[in-house]
């Protein structure tokens, strides 16, 4: 009942903002109470965005056959549910900056059961389901049997990963995320991972897969001591702009991705390829600590430059 | 005196007639994004996250029918504006700092709260800033809400105690209501966030007539990886609840 009256109230005001605009709209009435019903009320310029930044163009199987054929193998390789009809689509993903071909299986009333998608090369980006299980699994799958069944599931699709994984329990929707981080040649590539979620009823959910171009390694690297003064004298820069303090953490070599983190120029940027950095963790102190956790630095390990970063706040 | 009075029923007659009867009704929805706490001034650079994230929020929501969307980038983003704004919204979107904050009573001794922009003239404090889930709550006074998103730090933890104050009950089942509430459960890197955003809001909006659900694009999001974290106390972790059948659209 409470809700329903609070249902009630919140649709008067929606009209009074309705009446207030017609009000304001039509001259000398003025309206007293209403809620503003601009637009937009910004401080500083806010980037605009495209609505959409997703274009689909649509595969069909006459056209194609290879990539229903892909997804149909991957999806029954993983457990995941196929549908009455498939739809195939090429996507020019802007929000993702890739491009792909994208298969989702849907049941007779049109709703999504399962999607994969590839990218021009083959390569599996994302495989999916999206039912949940019917009944909350009674004793939820261990970690060591989640590990064993993201590796099973992968070596079934034909991807083979790198290294040891890591597993986190996952607090959304039970399970586990069972995470393999790419390397090359021993150096972390930054974000780019396989990521196997295990569901608590043992079957997978979804095996995400991130792989970013990297550019040539310089021919000569800064040493980490090199890295660590280019941090400093960062920081120094921030401490004479804000006052602030910060502690700088032992740079670590990473390949690491170009961002618009500090730089609103490069926000509408096409994507470049990772570079070899050094990254260094850097803690605010004092009072900027209770309202910014930590900032990333990406240090150009060829030239020192700061490539991008990221902010904890 | 009296024609004043008679003048109040009729705008107040008017105005109920038209919330009952008006078959497209405003959805309202506030965006909110601090980003003066984040410029030069209080910490050396300027995050761009801030803005860009806002950005997205506010094309997003849009697509989903909100309308008019309100809110503020920047110094407009206050406790009072909030506060002001908050009963007459269906969805609600913000981006800043946020944590479960101690509180001396009640159950379970939290009261989570996220720190408003702090303007230009000063930086954020978190004994001046914050506004408390308990203040929103007061503020909403028992009011539905559609879709809350808390792109912050930790109110997507399961001691939050800020989805109760859109009265959106902790739990992930079906139901009648149109609810959806989303948030991070620990510390989360801007750029894993706006990353998690964009999937969850692209995959939501895509289709026809919005026949996909919240829940599907939040499993989209979370099954695309490629998500940074800042240590492994850390993991990145989206969390939701809610009605996962729900396609978000306003109203």
């Amino acid at each position: 009942m409470k809700t329903r009256i609070s249902s009630t109230l919140k649709g008067i005001l929606a009209a009074g903002s309705m009446v207030g605009a017609l009000c304001l709209t039509a001259g000398p009435l003025t309206a007293a109470t209403s809620a503003p019903s601009s637009s937009e009320d910004s401080d500083v310029a806010a980037p605009q965005v495209p609505a959409q930044s997703r274009i689909e163009t649509a595969i069909l199987a006459d056209d194609r056959p290879e990539v229903f054929a892909r997804s149909r193998s991957v999806r029954d390789a993983l457990g995941m549910p196929g549908g009455v009809r498939n739809r195939g689509l090429h996507v020019k993903d802007g929000s993702r900056k890739v491009e792909y071909d994208e298969v989702t299986d849907t049941d007779s009333a049109g709703q999504p059961l399962s999607l994969t998608q590839f990218d021009a090369s083959g390569r599996l980006l994302l495989a999916v389901r999206f039912d949940r299980p019917a009944v909350p699994a009674r004793a939820p799958v261990a970690r060591d049997i989640a590990l064993t069944k993201a590796a099973d599931g992968l070596k079934a699709a034909g991807i083979a990963p790198n290294g040891r994984p890591a597993a986190d329990s996952v607090e959304s929707d039970g399970g586990w995320d069972v995470r393999w981080t790419r390397d090359n040649d021993g150096v972390v590539v930054r974000g780019d991972e396989i990521r196997v979620h295990v569901r608590d009823d043992g079957t997978i959910g979804s095996v995400g897969q991130v792989v970013h171009e990297l550019a040539a390694a310089p021919t000569r690297r800064l040493t980490r001591d090199q890295a660590r003064n280019i941090a400093a004298a960062q920081t120094r820069d921030w401490s004479s702009k804000s006052g602030a303090q910060f502690t700088i953490a032992a740079p670590e070599l990473q390949w690491a991705g170009p961002n618009a983190a500090f730089d609103a120029s490069k926000i509408d940027a096409p994507e470049a390829p990772y570079r070899l950095s050094w990254v260094v963790k850097v803690t605010p102190q004092g009072n900027a600590a209770s309202y910014a956790r930590l900032v990333v630095l990406y240090v150009d390990a060829g030239d020192g430059s700061i490539i991008g970063g990221d902010v904890v706040e | 005196m009296k024609r004043a009075g008679a003048l109040l029923v009729s705008v107040l007659v008017a105005v109920s007639t038209l919330a009952a009867a008006s078959p497209v009704a405003a959805h309202t929805a506030d965006t909110w994004s601090n980003s003066n706490g984040f410029r030069s001034a209080c910490v050396g650079f300027n995050n761009t996250y801030p803005s860009q994230m806002y950005s997205w929020a506010r094309s997003q929501m849009s697509l989903l029918g909100y309308s008019p969307i309100n809110g503020a980038l920047g110094a407009s983003f206050t406790r009072s504006a909030f506060l002001g704004h908050v009963l007459s919204d269906w969805g609600v979107y913000v981006h800043t700092h946020g944590d479960n904050y101690w509180a001396s009573s009640g159950r379970p001794n939290v009261d989570s709260g996220f720190l408003q922009d702090p303007g230009t003239t000063r930086c954020n404090s978190s004994s001046t800033d914050m506004i408390r889930s308990s203040a929103i709550k007061a503020a909403t006074k028992g009011s539905p809400y559609n879709l809350v998103i808390m792109s912050t730090c930790a109110l997507g933890d399961t001691s939050s105690t800020m989805p109760a104050a859109f009265q959106i009950q902790m739990m992930k089942t079906n139901m009648a209501e149109r609810e959806f509430y989303l948030g991070y459960a620990h510390s989360t890197y801007d750029s894993s966030a706006f990353r998690f955003e964009k999937a969850f809001f692209t995959y939501l909006n895509g289709g026809s007539n919005h026949e996909r659900t919240v829940h599907q694009a939040f499993t989209y999001a979370s099954g695309i990886g490629g998500y940074e974290s800042p240590d492994s106390a850390n993991p990145f972790e989206p969390n939701w609840w809610g009605n996962p059948n729900y396609n978000g659209v306003a109203g």
